[in-house]
């Protein structure tokens, strides 16, 4: 989704009411570029992209949209669009009619958005051939990856739903059937069809071919953790930054995986760690052709992380990037991030309670974990970061304030994470 | 100070109103005073004839039984023009005496759109019908951004919603005419605001105008930026810093000017109730003085230098806010701050209707609701006043929709009886003592919260403000969604309604947007780039060794345009980050 100005308001009204729905949202970002936008579209893997707008000037962005996306082939996408009274129906006609857009919703028509979502989405949209996905993951080709990563999470959805069928099987206490797969009732029962089986046993197969590839490109995964709004996503985008900056890295490449929960009800997610990326989606800032990112819904795996995560690490490992994981925490064992981060990162606030709070915490028990106590320049910094010294040793404790520009605190951190990096 | 200060101040003020109501109920000697006292203002009292040969006072005074009664009204309200401002901060406000009026009228008409040239003509028009000469400017996303309109991936934003200005000359061609003495011209702008700024006051000298006479207001108000319309180009610390580099040279160098103007309107825009707008305008008013005061400003100076903007909607509160708003600011810049200047304790405020309350449906009912929203927001007695035009849902103004909504003001105003006859004349209702009451409780109830969060900078970092905001913004929406907010012809009276599509959009063709781009090329080339790079350097300069930038930004405004201001200056203090 995007915003092509301020009134994002409307935007997370539609946004929340399609998780409700069980539709992951991505936000795309605010004031976009045809370019920044496209590459969200196919970064994220997408099958719908809205643009709201407020401002003049939709009718040849959505234009340009459309042909860019055709330009680049991409498969999947349904293009919708909205906004205030200034798209006439004049331009919805020439938007709908002539431009290519599937569908234009006006003001007070917010509430047919999910309707329409749900009668216009198509499960099967997967690609039929992923080894022909292989070169592309091997020049960098960031739609074949993106292709790539899309089945990866359309198997661990699968996978999971194996599982759930094994257990309820599991709890009619019928051990023997427990090992086998569901049967096509089952399948047509959940909606999927049998014929995407074959499909992910190919991509299972092209995935384990990838192994070679990983091991000529040697890459760093950072995990970084901690509970929503401690500043995961800020550190991470300061972090880029730093990285496009730094000499060493001139050929390397980025890809950021950033990690949020699903809604336990509903299933849907609002995925919004790529509007905070702000120096990382900026040309003016870095190479963005170095820099791929993508969101991913946990979809209940618990942890932090999501079922698929291995498997896209092991994706955009074979593609080339250096990786950062933006893991997430809601306070319970949220330490899955570590068992695929080369290097974890614990993010932690002065707001996170007292001595009790710290020594529960599981992070802080996961040999090698930096620390890093953001918002530093609250006033109860102090005592939480004595506290925390008990526990971490001085080389792995960080205290940042990182909405702070050139924060030094975040340079410190940079330093250490790239110390052994060339 | 701390707002815990601005609350005390408050507090005493209040607790010092009820001794005094209770000593002129038995202190024969105080009852005597206050009642020579108020037996001078009725024979001071001014009276007139009306038309119809009703002779009437000039000014609305109440009738009182019992002195107790009187304490109460000077002490809640003050007389018009007198502390605590809850009536007005001038005795006269709007009355027509001698067919003229003591301060203008205080229309002021919004433009901007396409080109410095499309909109410079737009000016001219609006001038012609106005008695006073006052623009108003609205600029398009880019400037508002601080991109160059040759900036191939924001093309088709030139121009829309707002005029494109990018360089030096742009500045010159857009208000060409009106480097004059009697022309204010205000700039709805804040992130670039120092150089646009900068390249206007410029451009007045060099058009012979001295700097002293200027008059006019830029926005910048960075505060609220953070709190509603999120189109800051550094992070906030450096946005208050460099806006207050502007505000304190424009104190020694243009006096007349007003280079920040505390804006509610916005965070209402977003979504803010009433009283969240005037609570956190006001603290965002309180951090600006608080940050004059640490560079040894003077409190008089810094209180006559800062106007407000404000919101009149269709809700009830609106009939006292910004006089409970006057009279907050006004115990707090006496009280608390120390600002002995009568000027200084007044809050000026310029008031502009409802946005967010007008719609497409039935779209000629919204020249009804602004047209209340009007009388509201006079009751208050504001210093300038903005109606919007009915058709803005749909399209930037038409020359049709700015006549009627000017027209509307004209008729409130010199057609109407009341504003224009007698002063005052509804002001201590019991409907406005009610709406005053609560407000002024809401905001300190507010202050105090703030407070405990650490202050208002520390409350925004952690996102409060926007919290607080974007709650009661979906209250609102579910309230019109479910109709229990009646939206006449919209939720209510709609069935059968055809849509209104009557007016046309005003669209900014291709080809003004080709010869901007080419305009803005031309003049980049044309420089000298040596001297483009020295006037960058000097800017990053200052900037990264805390000079003040504003003094060196009109060094360079001449050569160094609105983008590569912007840039060199991002350099040094990195990019705003938008909250959600
Ligand atoms: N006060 C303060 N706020 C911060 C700091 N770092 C980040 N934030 C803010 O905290 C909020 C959450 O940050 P974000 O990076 O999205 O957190 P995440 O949910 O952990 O990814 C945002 O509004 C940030 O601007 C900091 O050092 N101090
Ligand atoms: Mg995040």
């Amino acid at each position: 989704m995007k915003s092509n100005d301020g009134h994002d308001a409307a935007i997370l009204v539609i946004a929340d009411a399609l998780k409700q729905g069980g539709i992951e949202v991505i936000l795309g970002g605010y004031d976009l570029t045809v370019d920044k936008f496209v590459d969200a579209i196919i970064q994220e893997g997408v099958h719908f992209a809205g643009i709201s707008s407020y401002n003049g000037g939709h009718v040849p962005f959505f234009k340009a949209v459309r042909d860019a996306l055709k330009k680049k082939n991409y498969p999947y996408i349904h293009l919708i669009g909205g906004g205030g009274a200034t798209l006439t129906p004049e331009d919805i006609e020439i938007l709908e009619q002539q431009e290519g857009i599937d569908k234009i919703f006006r003001a007070g028509e917010r509430d047919s958005v999910l309707p329409y979502v749900n009668e216009h989405f198509d499960f099967s949209v997967v690609p039929e051939e992923p080894e022909a996905l292989l070169e592309g993951v091997k020049t960098g080709d960031e739609l074949a990856l993106s292709k790539l990563i899309n089945l990866a999470e359309e198997k661990a959805r699968l996978d999971s739903l194996i599982e759930d069928h094994r257990n309820t099987v599991h709890h009619e206490e019928n051990k023997n059937r427990a090992t086998s797969l569901p049967d096509q009732s089952y399948w047509e029962e959940i909606g999927g069809e049998r014929g995407i089986l074959k499909t992910i046993e190919r991509y299972k197969k092209c995935l384990s071919t990838l192994d070679n590839l990983v091991r000529e490109r040697p890459s760093r995964v950072f995990g970084i953790t901690g509970r929503g709004g401690s500043g995961k996503s800020t550190i991470t985008d300061e972090l880029i930054l730093r990285f496009f900056k730094d000499g060493r890295m001139e050929n390397k490449k980025v890809a950021v995986i950033s990690i949020d929960p699903s809604s336990a009800g509903s299933g849907g997610a609002l995925l919004a760690d790529r509007i905070g990326y702000i120096y990382a989606t900026d040309k003016n800032w870095v190479d963005t052709r170095r820099i791929f990112i993508r969101s991913v819904a946990s979809r209940g795996y618990g942890q932090g992380i999501a079922r698929a995560l291995p498997d896209i690490v092991k994706i955009l490992k074979a593609g080339g990037y250096d990786i950062f994981i933006e893991s997430y925490g809601i306070g319970q064992p949220d330490i899955g991030v570590t068992r695929v981060a080369d290097q974890s990162i614990f993010v932690t606030t002065p707001d996170v309670g007292g001595a009790q709070q710290i020594e529960k915490e599981d992070m802080l028990n996961i040999p090698g974990v930096v620390v890093v106590l953001n918002k530093s320049e609250h006033r109860g910094s102090r005592h939480i970061s004595s506290l925390l010294r008990k526990k971490v040793p001085s080389e792995r404790l960080f205290l940042t304030t990182a909405i702070e520009h050139r924060n030094p605190g975040i340079n410190s951190l940079y330093q250490s994470l790239t110390q052994h990096l060339n | 100070m701390s707002l815990a200060d601005i609350i005390q101040a408050n507090d005493q003020y209040h607790r010092w109103i009820e001794e005094s109501v209770d000593r002129a109920k038995k202190d024969k000697k105080y009852q005597k005073d206050l009642e020579q006292a108020w037996q001078e203002k009725i024979s001071a009292l001014e009276y007139r004839s009306l038309p119809t040969e009703l002779e009437i006072p000039l000014i609305a005074l109440p009738h009182f039984d019992h002195p107790a009664q009187i304490a109460r009204y000077l002490g809640e309200w003050g007389f018009p023009g007198e502390f605590p401002y809850g009536l007005s901060i001038y005795p006269k406000a709007f009355l027509i005496v001698d067919n003229q009026r003591e301060h203008e009228e205080p229309t002021r008409i919004f433009a901007g759109l396409g080109s410095p040239e499309m909109t410079h003509e737009r000016f001219r028009y609006i001038v012609k019908q106005q008695q006073s000469k006052r623009l108003s400017t609205a600029f398009d996303t880019n400037t508002l951004l601080g991109r160059s309109a040759d900036n191939p991936d924001y093309f088709f934003d030139i121009g829309e919603g707002g005029v494109s200005v990018t360089t030096y000359q742009d500045v010159l061609t857009l208000y060409d005419g009106f480097f004059e003495d009697d022309v204010s011209i205000s700039m709805t702008i804040n992130g670039p605001s120092l150089w646009m700024t900068a390249a206007r006051l410029q451009a007045a000298q060099e058009r012979g105008q001295n700097l002293a006479k200027v008059r006019g207001t830029s926005q910048t108000d960075p505060c609220k930026e953070d709190d509603a319309q999120n189109e800051l180009l550094f992070p906030l610390g450096p946005s208050i810093k460099i806006a207050m580099d502007m505000f304190e040279w424009c104190s020694l160098h243009a006096p007349l000017y007003y280079p920040i103007n505390v804006s509610g309107y916005h965070i209402e825009q977003k979504g803010a109730t009433p009283i969240q707008q005037a609570a956190f305008t006001l603290a965002n008013g309180f951090v600006y003085v608080d940050e004059a005061l640490q560079r040894g400003m003077n409190i008089n100076t810094i209180g006559k230098r800062l106007p407000f903007f404000f919101t009149s909607g269709m809700d009830f509160e609106y009939i006292a806010l910004l006089s409970a708003v006057r009279r907050v600011w006004a115990v707090a810049l006496r009280d608390a701050y120390g600002a002995d200047d009568l000027n200084a304790q007044k809050l000026k405020a310029h008031v502009q209707t409802s946005g967010r309350s007008l719609y497409e449906k039935e779209i000629q009912n919204n020249i009804s609701r602004t047209a209340l929203e009007l009388f509201y927001a006079l009751l208050n007695y504001p210093q300038a006043l903005h109606s919007n035009s009915y058709d803005e849902p749909i399209t930037t103004p038409t020359e049709d929709a700015v006549r009627i909504a000017s027209d509307t003001q004209a008729i409130l105003f010199e057609e109407m009886g009341g504003f224009k006859d007698m002063m005052a004349y509804l002001s201590d209702s019991s409907g406005r003592r009610e709406a005053y009451h609560r407000i002024i409780h809401g905001i300190l109830d507010y202050f105090r919260e703030i407070d405990q969060l650490g202050g208002t900078l520390q409350a925004k970092a952690d996102g409060f403000f926007r919290d607080e905001i974007s709650q009661s913004s979906s209250g609102y929406d579910q309230q019109v969604h479910s109709g229990e907010r009646r939206i006449i012809g919209v939720n209510r009276y709609s069935e059968g309604r055809k849509e209104s599509r009557t007016v046309s959009r005003v669209e900014v063709s291709g080809e003004v947007k080709r010869k901007r781009v080419d305009d803005v090329r031309r003049f980049k080339e044309q420089r000298d780039p040596k001297k483009v790079k020295m006037g960058i350097q000097k800017l990053q300069e200052a900037a990264s060794s805390g000079e003040n930038v504003f003094e060196v930004t009109m060094a360079i405004v001449k050569e160094v345009t609105l983008d590569e201001w912007t840039h060199a200056l991002q350099e040094v203090y990195g990019m705003y980050r938008r909250k959600i």
